[in-house]
C-alpha cells in the first residue's frame, strides 16, 4: 500500500471515530443560551409570556429586546393567539389594543388585529361615558311674574328659573329584534351607528358597526360581558351571550348602570313554534352624538312690558349632557 | 517508520475534522435546549415573565410547568430566590410583586414577600 493510502486509512479511522465521539459520547451541550435558541415549545412559551407582560405593562422598548433574533414569523403567530386568547377571556379593552399593536408591529393581519389595532379600525364614536342611558334635557320654564309699565326703566324682574326635566332617554335604540326558537337559547346583539357621510358631494347615510364596545348582561346574581367585534363575519358590532332558560336579564351598553336598553325574561317558545326557547337578536343604534346635536334648543318668548331679558340657561345633567337653552325675552309697551 | 507516520497523521486529520463536522458543523440536534440552558440573566428575566404572565393568564398550573423547565428544587425555588434577591436589593414593588403573587398562588409564603402580598392585593 503507497504511503497516501495509509493515510487515507489513517483519516477514515480518525474521521469515523471521532464522529462517534462528537455525536454520540461527548455531543454537544448548550450551556448560556438565549430565548432563539431554545427548542421550539419552549421558545413559543417565551413569546407567548413576552407578548402577555406586553399587553399588560406596555414596555415596548423592553418587548422588542426580548424577542430579538426572533422570526417574526414566529411572533406574529402566538400574538394573533394571545390576542386571540384575551378576548376570550374578556380582558379589558386597553390590554387588547396592546396585543394587536404588536400582533401588527410583527405582521399579523387577523381579524382581532383589525379591530382592536389602530389600523382598519372603525373608531368606535361618541364617549358614553354614562354607559347606554345618556339624558335629555326638555327645558321647560317657569312663570314669570311681571309688572309691564311705561317707564322707560324696564321693570320686569329677571325671575327666568327654567327648570329643565331631565328624562333618562337611553341614546341606545332598539331598531329591531329577531326572535328565534332554540334549545340553546341566546341574547345577540348587533351595535351600529347612523352618520353622514358625503360622497361626491352629496350627504348620505352610512350604517357601521362600532367595534370595542362593552355589552353587559345582568341577572339577580352575576353578570356577563362580551366586547363587540370578536367575530367580524357577523359585524363589527356584534356580540352575544348564552341565557339561561327562565332567568331575566338586564342588557346595558358600555357600563352596567343606569337604565337598561333591554330587560327581559328568556321565555320558553309559544306551543306552535315547538319545544325550545326564545333567543333574540337586536339591533341596536347609538344615538348619543344625535341626541346631543339635538338637545341644543332654542326659545324666543314675547312678552308685553318694557325692556329686553335674555338669559342663557345650560342644564347640564348628570349624565354628561349637556343642553343649551337661549331664551330671548323681549318686552314691548302697551299700548 | 514513514508508514506509521502518515497512518497516525490521517488518524489525526480525521479526528480534527470530526470534531469540526460534529461539533461546530453539523452537531446533533440537541434534543433538549429548555430555559434551565439560558443565561442567569435571562433565567431572571423568564421567571418574570412567568410572574406577571399569569397575571394575564391565572391559571396556576401553566405557571408552574413553566418554572418547572428551569430545573429548580423545588421548582417554586427560582421564583422565591429572585423574588428575596430583588426584595433585599430594593427593586421597586412593581417588579417584585407578580412574583409574591405566583409564590402564594403556588402554596410558597415567605415573611419578605408578605408586604407585597398586601400591596398587591387588589
Amino acid at each position: 500500500m503507497k504511503l497516501w493510502g495509509v493515510a487515507l486509512v489513517g483519516l477514515l479511522l480518525g474521521l469515523v471515530a471521532g464522529l462517534i465521539v462528537t455525536w454520540f459520547v461527548v455531543p454537544l451541550e448548550y450551556y448560556d443560551t438565549y430565548p432563539p435558541m431554545l427548542d421550539g415549545p419552549y421558545r413559543h412559551e417565551w413569546i407567548r409570556m413576552t407578548v402577555w407582560v406586553y399587553g399588560l405593562e406596555g414596555d415596548w422598548e423592553r418587548t422588542e429586546r426580548r424577542l430579538l433574533n426572533i422570526e417574526s414569523s414566529e411572533i406574529r403567530v402566538v400574538a394573533a393567539d394571545v390576542l386571540e386568547q384575551a378576548t376570550v377571556t374578556g380582558q379589558p379593552v386597553e390590554i387588547l389594543e396592546r396585543l394587536a399593536e404588536l400582533a401588527a408591529a410583527y405582521g399579523a393581519a387577523t381579524p382581532g388585529v383589525a379591530i382592536y389595532g389602530q389600523g382598519d379600525t372603525v373608531p368606535a364614536t361618541g364617549t358614553p361615558a354614562a354607559g347606554a342611558v345618556p339624558a335629555q334635557a326638555t327645558p321647560t320654564q317657569a312663570p314669570v311674574s311681571s309688572s309691564p309699565t311705561r317707564t322707560l326703566v324696564p321693570t320686569v324682574t329677571p325671575s327666568l328659573t327654567p327648570t329643565p326635566t331631565i328624562t333618562e332617554t337611553s341614546a341606545i335604540r332598539i331598531i329591531s329584534q329577531t326572535l328565534t326558537c332554540a334549545t340553546e337559547p341566546s341574547i345577540a346583539v348587533s351595535l351600529e351607528l347612523s352618520r353622514t357621510v358625503e360622497v361626491r358631494g352629496r350627504e348620505e347615510q352610512e350604517v357601521v358597526g362600532l367595534p370595542v364596545r362593552e355589552i353587559w348582561l345582568l341577572w339577580d346574581d352575576g353578570a356577563d360581558r362580551a366586547i363587540t367585534g370578536f367575530r367580524p363575519d357577523l359585524g363589527l358590532g356584534y356580540a352575544d351571550f348564552d341565557v339561561i332558560p327562565g332567568r331575566s336579564y338586564n342588557l346595558y351598553v358600555d357600563s352596567p348602570y343606569g337604565r337598561p336598553v333591554l330587560a327581559v325574561q328568556v321565555e320558553p317558545c309559544p306551543p306552535d313554534e315547538g319545544a325550545g326557547w326564545i333567543s333574540r337578536y337586536l339591533v341596536l343604534r347609538d344615538e348619543t352624538e344625535a341626541r346631543a346635536a339635538s338637545d341644543t334648543l332654542t326659545a324666543t318668548l314675547t312678552l308685553t312690558g318694557t325692556g329686553v331679558l335674555s338669559a342663557t340657561v345650560l342644564p347640564t345633567s348628570t349624565l354628561m349632557l349637556t343642553a343649551t337653552l337661549a331664551l330671548t325675552q323681549t318686552a314691548t309697551p302697551a299700548p | 517508520m514513514k508508514r506509521l507516520l502518515f497512518f497516525l497523521g490521517g488518524i489525526v486529520l480525521g479526528i480534527g475534522l470530526a470534531v469540526l463536522i460534529g461539533w461546530v458543523l453539523l452537531p446533533l440536534q440537541p434534543q433538549d435546549v429548555s430555559p434551565d440552558s439560558m443565561r442567569d440573566d435571562y433565567q431572571a428575566e423568564y421567571v418574570r415573565l412567568v410572574a406577571v404572565a399569569y397575571r394575564a393568564e391565572e391559571d396556576p398550573a401553566v405557571a408552574e410547568q413553566r418554572l418547572r423547565e428551569l430545573d429548580g428544587t423545588p421548582f417554586t425555588a427560582p421564583l422565591v430566590d429572585l423574588a428575596e434577591v430583588w426584595i433585599d436589593a430594593g427593586r421597586s414593588p412593581d417588579l417584585v410583586a407578580p412574583l409574591a403573587e405566583l409564590a402564594r398562588a403556588l402554596g410558597v409564603d415567605t415573611p419578605a414577600m408578605a408586604p407585597y402580598l398586601q400591596d398587591a392585593t387588589p
